[in-house]
């Protein structure tokens, strides 16, 4: 909410530093020059001469006095101009919308400022002429001063509780409450009041029917407050009440009195409805809005907005104001359902003080009678409204425990009296009607009590050191994992967590199970990811353009579908060579220093890979991700063809403490044994042929050689068998005898013969 | 007679012509070989009439000692001249070395490996946690009901499924006050998602959250466990200050802004649990708990000097290389 500073300070003395002071006990404030102030060098001058230009027939040759020694001499090409004028005078110096002003020769007559319509301040889209102000302005007085309207504004930053301070009321009862200056109430006449019926869709309505409205200019200091305040001008009826809203707080509505019929009720809608709103948008209503109606039919969504039919317009010359307290739950409904958000509407749906709807009208038709030379046609009409205060208890003890301070009752008392909220009897205290919705129980106060005492004075009390229990988590393993893979050369990266549909199918994805974003930014970030490849590919791929060698690429990220989110890791290598044997040992190489020993790969053939680079990876027969070679046709497209290696893995299982086991402590026996067989044959079937076996004394196995046989089409593949054994020494024997049953399982399952 | 001061003076003579090990042990056996005058000498004893073969024997004894020390003096000083010799050719342009080039955590996981690890240092315990949330985990439960307004101003994302994306960490509030029971302390940091996208806005972005829930914590414990926190995480003493604000899960809420520059920055919103919270989330009334939400990339930027939140995400090679291990 924008409020201009000399609109605040009509109703309170401001302290220099009040933006500063509401955001340290009250509300975030920003202190700002406002797109309409007025350059200091626009002057109020008096039109002493004109006479015609001697070289231009449109121009005329004024002769100004703005309170200098000397008058000015301005050339003008307004007709309107004349002798006697009083006009705002922009003079040298002033920065005006279309530039700054400076002495010219216009048509070799020197020129020293310039007369200027509202639309040449910048106060107006269009003006029929110069702006004429009454004879009894100062000249030379500037014309902002003459406004009253300063070039700064508040720019107050509400939150949803506090629907009390959306109005310069409001604010000025903080300002009040940290200031302790008195709050200046405007001075307005009071209209006879009718007690009507009460309704019983609302706690409050009021109704007053203004007649014989000349369409008058309101003063410009009025719209100048509205127009910083964000409200554009449409009609002087709606000017005075949005003038009225913003500064007590009560929203209002104005129906065009020819159009009505009837009685205005409110009442909820027993079924749909259709809604043309004063927008020239249609809206669906539903059974349970609330509405105001006349006899034929919804004049208004109440609290939100009124109808198109009966809004005012410029042949209107009677209206009804209605002022009423429409309840919060019914317009939050309707305005969250229709994206229908109006100052009514906003205000609303925070909290509108239930006292303001008398106040409101009194101080409207004083307004529209003093500006407008209406008249008021018969009484307000309103059902009387009492409030009654609200007790809150608050243990004055509970207040120091939840704030670990010492605040003495007196001092409580003494911030909560300055909220206009008073102690009654055994820790009580009455709640004004415009803090009724948000202050209902004690934690309210206390907050109250610590904002105004100021969060900074706070005192330090050390927590109590608890201690406990930490167990290993997903965490430690992620900086575990990250720092190894960092000693690698890997540049961690964050990407975002959603992408496009065309990227989750680079790769195998589980189409069924995907979360899909019902308001995306954009259909390039419409689902959330299945995959972290695709994310780091695209970095990847930027780093390749941009000439950057070496890319490594790392990220720990969850992978999101319809049930589970999985943390996992992705990793991404670019080479500058196309030997694929060098560069799947070298990835994976990498790979194995993050990963459990007993982790395997499988062959695989997996979408977005190379059909014979990639590999499952499997640990106690569960699937934890994918390591080969990006497709070729994929690296063509993202690397120039080079050649790049990728891999994803589940986190899955944290590391817990390890065992110990018994160890052998005599020597080892090594063993390397020559195998002929097929080309085709993956080693991973060998090695889980022999894992399976359960040989006694082996202590692990790998390959150190592997070749082709040329002339016969073989595969020669050495494996290093080291045996040892808990117990005792083993003899040669003894390891003979196992080589001699792994060499036989490897025939007959696999036809492996030794070389 | 021998002349042992000659022979003595003839290997000094001989020594310091030697240079090499082979002349040395051509020297050695000319002096202290079978054919010597030393062994020639010493062959002689018996002949040397009994009064002067005590004194003989002796001198001549003392001799050879002498020789054969001023020849293994010389044997070192050559070795070490041929290893120093052989050194000087073995030499390595050590200069060419360079540390061996490493990768870079993101600033973002460092920023929070460091700050769970200062808040595991206060008793508070990791926290694992979802980021696709239900709508009761992300809002309800944290008592900002349908239709607030609190739940219009979040640009919340939302699924096809009808669940969100969480635009808080403080939707751990709800799952860990169903799960477990007090005492608690838990910091929870992860992803959050908002519908908004400018120069300090990212539709991703990083919190931490932290919860301690017991039966006398307050207001002011909270603003020193933050205190604590910062000194830790900035390495120094920071200026901060608070502000009150609003959030529907915490009263009395306040804003914490920290000093930097000589600007005051929006970095963490925190707050005493709301008794709404603790009896939606089954914790009885007789606990008390205080929260907070710490905006990580925030930290980070203030802790790096980063003025444009999206360079964070942009992972440019020229922005990950300066942060190298």
């Amino acid at each position: 909410m924008r409020v201009t500073k000399d609109w605040l300070s009509q109703w309170i003395d401001l302290p220099e530093n009040t933006a500063a002071l509401m955001c340290e006990y009250s509300i975030e404030t920003t202190l700002m020059h406002h797109a309409l102030s007025i350059d200091p060098n626009v002057r109020v001058g008096k039109v002493l001469k004109v006479t015609e230009h001697p070289n231009a027939t449109k121009l005329k040759v004024t002769s100004v006095d703005v309170g200098l020694k000397q008058p000015l001499s301005i050339v003008c090409g307004c007709p309107t101009v004349c002798e006697g004028m009083v006009v705002p005078v922009a003079c040298e110096g002033a920065r005006l919308p279309a530039g700054v002003i400076k002495n010219s020769m216009l048509r070799q007559v020197q020129s020293e400022g310039m007369l200027c319509s509202l639309c040449d301040l910048g106060l107006e889209k269009q003006s029929s002429g110069l702006y004429a102000l009454p004879h009894t302005a100062t000249v030379g007085q500037k014309f902002a001063d003459y406004l009253g309207v300063s070039p700064e504004l508040f720019d107050f930053e509400l939150t949803p509780n506090r629907g009390d301070c959306f109005s310069v009321l409001g604010i000025a009862r903080e300002l009040h409450a940290i200031t302790g200056h008195p709050i200046r109430f405007p001075q307005y006449k009071q209209y006879p009041v009718q007690r009507t019926d009460h309704q019983h869709a609302c706690l409050v309505f009021g109704q007053v029917r203004i007649i014989n409205i000349q369409p008058k200019a309101l003063p410009l200091w009025m719209t100048l407050r509205l127009a910083a305040a964000g409200i554009a001008s449409h009609h002087p009826v709606v000017d005075i009440i949005n003038y009225v809203m913003l500064e007590i707080g009560q929203p209002m509505h104005a129906y065009d009195a020819a159009r009505i019929n009837g009685a205005l009720k409110v009442h909820l809608l027993n079924d749909d409805a259709s809604f043309l709103g004063l927008n020239g948008q249609r809206y669906g209503l539903k059974s349970n809005d609330l509405v105001v109606s006349d006899d034929s039919g919804i004049q208004a969504l109440a609290g939100v907005m009124g109808a198109d039919f009966s809004k005012v317009d410029h042949s209107t010359t009677a209206v009804i104001l209605e002022s009423a307290h429409f309840d919060m739950s019914n317009v939050r409904s309707a305005s969250s359902r229709l994206h229908l958000h109006t100052d009514a509407s906003i205000r609303f749906s925070r909290f509108v003080d239930p006292s303001l709807p008398q106040i409101a009208l009194q101080y409207a038709v004083s307004l529209m009678v003093e500006y407008l030379s209406a008249d008021i046609d018969g009484a307000i009409k309103i059902n009387d409204f009492n409030y009654e205060p609200i007790a809150v208890s608050m243990s004055h003890e509970h207040l120091n425990d939840v704030l670990g301070t010492s605040l003495s009752l007196f001092e409580v008392q003494g911030i909560l009296k300055r909220l206009e909220i008073h102690p009654i009897a055994d820790e009580h205290y009455l709640i004004p009607s415009h803090r009724s919705a948000d202050l209902k129980h004690d934690h309210d106060l206390i907050e109250e009590v610590i904002r105004l005492y100021g969060f900074n004075r706070l005192p330090q009390l050390p927590l109590e050191l608890k201690v406990q229990a930490e167990v290993p988590h997903l965490l430690n393993m992620r900086e575990q994992v990250t720092n190894k893979l960092i000693a690698l050369g890997y540049h961690e990266v964050v990407t975002y967590a959603f992408t496009s549909l065309e990227q989750i199918q680079l790769f195998d994805a589980d189409l069924d199970a995907l979360v899909q974003l019902a308001n995306p930014i954009s259909t390039e970030l419409e689902y959330m990811r299945q995959s972290l490849l695709p994310s780091i590919l695209k970095v990847a791929s930027e780093h390749f353009r941009v000439g950057q060698p070496d890319i490594k690429l790392m990220e720990i990220g969850k992978r999101y579908f319809n049930n589970q989110e999985i943390l996992s890791l992705g990793m991404c290598q670019v080479f500058d060579h196309a030997d694929v044997q060098k560069g799947f040992a070298e990835f994976s190489k990498q790979f194995s220093q993050v990963i459990k020993n007993s982790i395997a790969f499988m062959q695989a053939q997996l979408t977005g890979f190379h059909p014979g680079v990639c590999a499952k990876l499997i640990d106690d027969s569960k699937c934890l991700g994918h390591i080969g070679q990006l497709h070729p046709k994929l690296a063509q497209q993202m690397f120039d063809g080079k050649m790049v290696m990728l891999c994803q893995m589940d986190l899955v299982d944290v590391p817990s403490a390890q065992q110990y086991k018994a160890f052998s402590r005599f020597p080892k026996i090594k063993r390397d044994v020559a195998y002929l067989s097929k080309v085709d044959l993956p080693f991973g079937q060998i090695r889980e042929i022999i894992m399976k076996m359960n040989v006694k004394y082996l202590h692990n196995f790998q390959v150190f050689d592997i070749y082709l046989l040329k002339e016969s089409s073989q595969l020669s593949i050495g494996i290093r068998f080291v045996f040892s054994s808990i117990e005792s020494n083993i003899t040669d024997e003894q390891v003979q005898r196992q080589l001699f049953k792994i060499n036989q399982r490897l025939n007959e399952v696999l036809g492996i013969t030794v070389r | 007679m021998l002349d042992l001061q000659r022979i003595e003076n003839d290997l000094i003579e001989k020594l310091l012509h030697c240079q090499s090990m082979h002349g040395l042990n051509q020297v050695k056996s000319f002096f202290l070989g079978k054919k010597s005058e030393i062994a020639e000498g010493l062959k002689a004893i018996p002949q040397i009439n009994p009064e002067d073969r005590k004194d003989y024997a002796k001198n001549l004894n003392i001799t050879k000692q002498k020789i054969e020390n001023l020849i293994k003096l010389h044997a070192q000083t050559l070795e070490e001249n041929q290893i120093a010799n052989h050194l000087r050719h073995e030499r390595l342009d050590v200069t060419l070395f360079e540390a061996h080039p490493k990768g870079s955590a993101h600033l973002i996981s460092t920023a929070i490996y460091d700050v769970v690890k200062i808040m595991q240092s206060m008793g508070f315990v990791y926290q694992e946690n979802v980021e696709i949330e239900t709508i009761f985990n992300n809002f309800t439960g944290l008592n900002i009901p349908e239709n607030h307004p609190a739940r219009a101003e979040q640009d919340t994302f939302y699924t096809t499924d009808g669940r969100v994306l969480r635009t808080h960490t403080s939707s751990v509030q709800v799952h860990v006050m169903q799960e477990q029971q007090p005492p608690i302390r838990i910091v929870c940091p992860g992803r959050v998602f908002r519908n908004d996208q400018d120069r300090t806005h990212s539709p991703m972005f990083h919190q931490l959250e932290c919860l301690c829930i017991d039966t006398h914590v307050n207001m002011s414990m909270l603003l020193q466990t933050i205190r604590e926190l910062f000194r830790a995480f900035f390495g120094k003493e920071i200026p901060i200050r608070l502000r009150p604000n609003y959030f529907p899960f915490t009263e009395p809420s306040a804003e914490v802004d920290i000093q930097f520059e000589g600007k005051w920055l929006e970095v963490l919103g925190c707050g005493m649990v709301h008794p709404n919270v603790f009896k939606m989330n089954g914790i009885p009334e007789h606990y008390r708990g205080f929260a907070f939400g710490v905006g990580i990339d925030r930290l980070v930027m203030l802790r790096h000097g980063i003025n444009d939140l999206r360079e964070i995400f942009e992972n440019h090679p020229g922005f990950l290389e300066q942060f190298r291990g």
